[in-house]
Parts: C-alpha cells; structure tokens; sequence
C-alpha cells in the first residue's frame, strides 16, 4: 500500500491519499488525473481496469483504488 | 402553440406525465410530479431565505438532480440564476459577482462580496419545506446569464430569454427528430451552453436526461445505458475520444439501441469522426453549430449524405441565416458562393437579449436582431451551410473555450515574466491543449507563476505546459502575432 501511495503522490504531489477519503466527490482529482492514474496502474502493475469499474466509488480514495488492483490482479 | 418557458413545460407533464422520469443520476431519480413539486419548495426555501424576484444569484454547477432543481427553482420565483464551473476558485466567483452585479452565491464555499448559501443545506431544508405558487416566467423575460469566452480579454455574460430556451429546444428537437420518451445522456456541463440545452430540450419534449459528470468515469456510462435503456447521448469530441481510450469499440454494442449521438462544443478530429461513424452505422450522429448567443443554428447528420468537407449542415427551424461583408451589410444570397463566401449571422428566437453590462459588445454582436459571427460560409445548391474559415483565436480544450488574451492579461500581473503568450498545442484527446510562452525576468519560477495563475483561472484555463524564450513575435503595434506563435511551438 505503501508504494501504491507513493505512486499516486508521483502523479499528484499536493493530495494527503494517506487520509483522504473523497478524492472524487470532492473534486481533488480531476479527469486528467483520473487517466493518468489508470495509465500508471497499467505500466506499474500490469493490470488494465475494465470501463465497467471506472466508477467514483473506486477512485475515491487510495484505499478503494489499492483494492481495485489487488482483485484485478487475481483474476 | 409553444409555450412560454421550459418551466411551463415540466409543469404541464407534471400534470400529463407524472410517472414519466425526468432527470436522474446512477442512484437517484425525479419524475416530473416530483420535478415539479421539489422546484416549487426550493422556490419557497431561497425566497425564505431573502432572495428577491429579479435577484442575480451565482449557482455552482454541480452536475446533479439538486443543481437542476435549485437552477430552474431560481427561474420559477423569478430570480435570474448565473451558473459557473464547479472548478471556478473563490476569486474567480467574486469577479463574475461584481461583473453581474450577484448579491448571492450558492455553492460549497464562500466567496467574498456576497452572502453564501450552501447548496446541499438548500436541499436538506426543501425537504419540509411548503411548495410556493409563483406565475411561470413569461417568454420575453431573462431566463439566465450564460458566461462565454470573448476576443477581449474578458469573459461576456450573455443574456438568454425564456423564448430562446424554448426555441432552441425545438432545434434540438427537430434537428435530431428526437422521438417522445427519449432518454438522453448528459455528461457535459450544466452551467455552458451545450449541455444545459441539451437538458432543455429534453425537458420540452417530455423525456428523460441521465446526468453524468464528465466521461472519465465511464463505467457508469455504460450502467446508466443498462438502468435507464438511454436511446441518446449529447458528448464532446473529448468525452468520445475517452469512451475509446478507456473503452474500446464498446459503444458499438449499443447501436441498435441509440437513436442518436449529437457531438458538440469542438470539431470532432478526423480519426475519431471515421472510427464513429464505422461502429455506429444506423445510428444518427449530429453535430450542430451554433452559440450560446443564438443556439443551435445549423444541424449536420455527419451520417448522412450531407456530411461533406466544411459542412455545417442546414438551418434548424427556428434559425434566419443572413449572410453579411466584413463592414455589416447585409450581401443576398445569390451574390454568396465558394468563390465569394460572406459573414454568417443568425435571427429568430434562438437569439440573446444582449450581454450584460456591455453595451459596446452588444453593438458589435448584435444587429437589427441577428448575432454576427466571424464565420465564412455560403449555401450550396442543396441549402447546406459550408465554412470556409473562421476568423478567430479562441482556444478549444476538449470543448471549453479560453480567451489567450484573458490568460496573457492575468499572467503579466505576475512579476516574473517580462512578457507572455498563451497558445495552443494539438492533443488527440482533447484536441489542442493550452500552453504558454513566456520571457522569464530575474526572479522567475515556474511554481510560482501556476501558483499564481491558479489562484485566479479557472483550472482548466491552466497552461499544461510552460515554455521559456528571448522573443515573443509581434506587430509593430505590439499585438501578438498568433500563427507565429504556434509556428515557434513546434521546436518544443
């Protein structure tokens, strides 16, 4: 989880993914950082998210998108 | 007959169609009955709360059910809503505020200068609250001010009529043969143009809109086409261009399904357009062109025999073309071609009251009722509109448009640069992404020139890119010279 947030912080430098808990619903992310997100999990960690989990819930907080990859990777 | 304003409409298939869906998100839906009825109570909720019929109200879009219903509750007691972007910073507020003279802001955070209520507390008190009985708003009053980009260097707020709503709405209607019942999704902006009349003329035909924020997240695209057995979708050429990035050839699985797709706020890149028009074979895909000055003029079905280089499809029906020279006089239309094009102008309802303040760009724009545009065009011989060129510098990121003049101005406020230019580079996401050129001074850091910027732009209007020379190429009169620009970007 540790590298995971390191990661996102590479992609975005001034959010506290450690704590916060409603990146989306509160407009810390924004599209392009969405995109760039998902460009990172796929070069990282090899897995490309299907659209049908490209929803908020999953993007809302480090921990929800730590638990995305973990059941992507074990499919 | 027509009605006066999109509100009589809802309120009429509150009556005749209550069951009906009127606009819903994922996980919460309103019929119209229920439409109808919570706009009356945040009606009397904002007038409890001191806000005055005529009252111009700052309203932060949110893309959701409660946005809408605060908008139109505005409209229905007669005050005049003035959306914004939800990234607009609290600065940015206060300026539009002081622009159009706003006592009021409705939004998630203060702003200075006016008092500040909190949209999510509105809807938490429209729970209990009595529905008011106002008179529905009559056709030549203001219906909203909609902010779009000007040459200027200053944004204009241009003032839109009930009768423009609703004969943009037809446009729409008729332009897209929109059938009864239709369920459109919307994922573009309810404060610009595009996507809130889109919502319109939804609302007018008695249909259903499915609301999304943007198209990043596109799995709910696709649960919203399942839920809601949606037959339409407005996009931008960028929320098309995510849906294949992110998703393939997936929209294909629903042609059968889509009556249309209508493509707006910026051309459509070429690859994009032909890989659409592959996947989607029976289905209608329209671009119109129009403003938020005078909306939805000229509709194209790009497939269809009509789409052809420069095509910007026929007049809706609610659109007079006149075409004019560069002086304003009127030119007939035998006398235009493609060997000699003239300026395009619009008439009819479609057109705005004027901009607000501004008296000087209302005369520019507007004459004897027709909006100018720097648009031209001729007919050909089957009555379809073909541009020629457009005479103009406004930059298009992904369908939101930004004044480099406006950008360069606040920027020069920062003492790090001696001088700047905004530009653009292509993208083929979104189309051009905007970038800067500056000359640096003694004391400049980049951090602190997007620090500076970001306090006061809008997020969108941010350079993604910042570029550092010796030299900005100029006329002798010191204007920027704009192609030069863009040529200097290529070694970048």
């Amino acid at each position: 989880m540790e590298d995971f947030i390191k990661m996102l912080k590479g992609v975005k430098p001034d959010i506290d993914f450690e704590h916060e808990t409603a990146l989306v619903d509160d407009g810390l992310l924004e599209s392009l950082d969405i995109i760039s997100i998902i460009s990172e999990i796929s070069e990282v960690y090899g897995v490309w998210i299907p659209s049908d989990e490209i929803i908020p819930d999953n993007f809302n907080s480090a921990e929800a998108m730590y638990e995305l990859v973990q059941d992507l990777k074990e499919e | 007959m027509r009605k006066d304003s999109v509100l009589a409409y809802i309120k009429e298939y509150a009556k005749t169609q209550p069951d009906t869906l009127a606009v819903c998100e994922l996980r919460k839906t309103v019929t119209y009955e229920q439409y109808f009825t919570n706009i009356r109570k945040m009606a009397a909720v904002l007038m409890a709360a001191g806000i005055q019929k005529e009252e111009h109200v700052i309203l932060k879009c949110t893309q959701n059910i409660n946005y809408l219903t605060i908008f139109t509750a505005l409209q229905y007691m007669g005050a005049l809503p003035i959306p914004v972007e939800k990234a607009t910073m609290p600065e940015r507020m206060t300026e539009i505020g002081a622009q159009v003279e706003a006592k009021t802001l409705i939004s998630d955070a203060e702003a200075e200068g006016m008092r500040f209520f909190s949209a999510k507390d509105l809807e938490k008190q429209m729970a209990d609250a009595e529905p008011a009985e106002c008179e529905l708003p009559k056709a030549e009053s203001r219906s909203m001010i909609l902010f779009t980009t000007g040459t200027t260097g200053r944004s204009k707020g241009v003032v839109v009529k009930h009768i423009n709503d609703v004969a943009v709405a037809e446009n729409v209607i008729g332009g897209t043969h929109m059938r009864p019942h239709n369920v459109e999704i919307i994922p573009m902006p309810l404060n610009h143009a595009y996507g809130l009349r889109r919502y319109q003329s939804d609302m007018v035909n008695g249909g259903t809109v499915c609301l999304m924020d943007g198209m990043v997240f596109v799995g709910t695209l696709w649960k919203l086409m399942e839920k809601y057995q949606a037959s339409s979708m407005a996009l931008s050429p960028a929320s098309l261009g995510m849906i294949f990035k992110l998703s393939g050839d997936r929209l294909a699985e629903y042609e059968s399904r889509l009556d249309y797709i209508q493509i707006g706020s910026a051309p459509l890149v070429e690859a994009d357009k032909q890989h659409l028009l592959s996947l989607m074979q029976n289905t209608r895909l329209y671009n119109f062109y129009g403003a938020s000055e005078a909306g939805c003029s000229c509709i194209l079905d790009f497939n269809s025999a009509d789409d052809k280089p420069g095509c910007i499809g026929r007049p809706t029906v609610n659109s007079v073309i006149r075409f004019t020279d560069e002086n304003g006089n009127t030119v007939k239309p035998e006398d235009v071609s493609e060997e000699n094009p003239a300026l395009l102008s619009w008439g009819g309802d479609i057109v705005m009251e004027g901009y607000y303040n501004d008296p000087e760009m209302t005369k520019e724009t507007l004459e004897d009722g027709y909006v100018r545009t720097k648009d031209l065009a001729y007919l050909d011989a089957e009555g379809r509109c073909i541009l020629v060129g457009r005479m103009d510098d406004i930059i298009n990121y992904g369908g939101s448009k930004i004044s480099p003049a406006e950008v360069e101005d606040c920027a020069r406020g920062y003492t790090g640069i001696t001088d700047c230019a905004y530009s653009a580079k292509p993208d083929p996401i979104t189309g051009e992404v905007p970038v800067m050129l500056v000359i640096p001074g003694e004391e400049y850091e980049e951090k602190a020139l997007m620090d500076y910027l970001s306090a006061r732009l809008e997020s969108y209007k941010l350079p993604k890119q910042v570029y550092e020379v010796g030299v900005l190429p100029k006329t002798f009169k010191g204007t920027i010279l704009r192609k030069e620009v863009r040529k200097m970007l290529d070694q970048f």
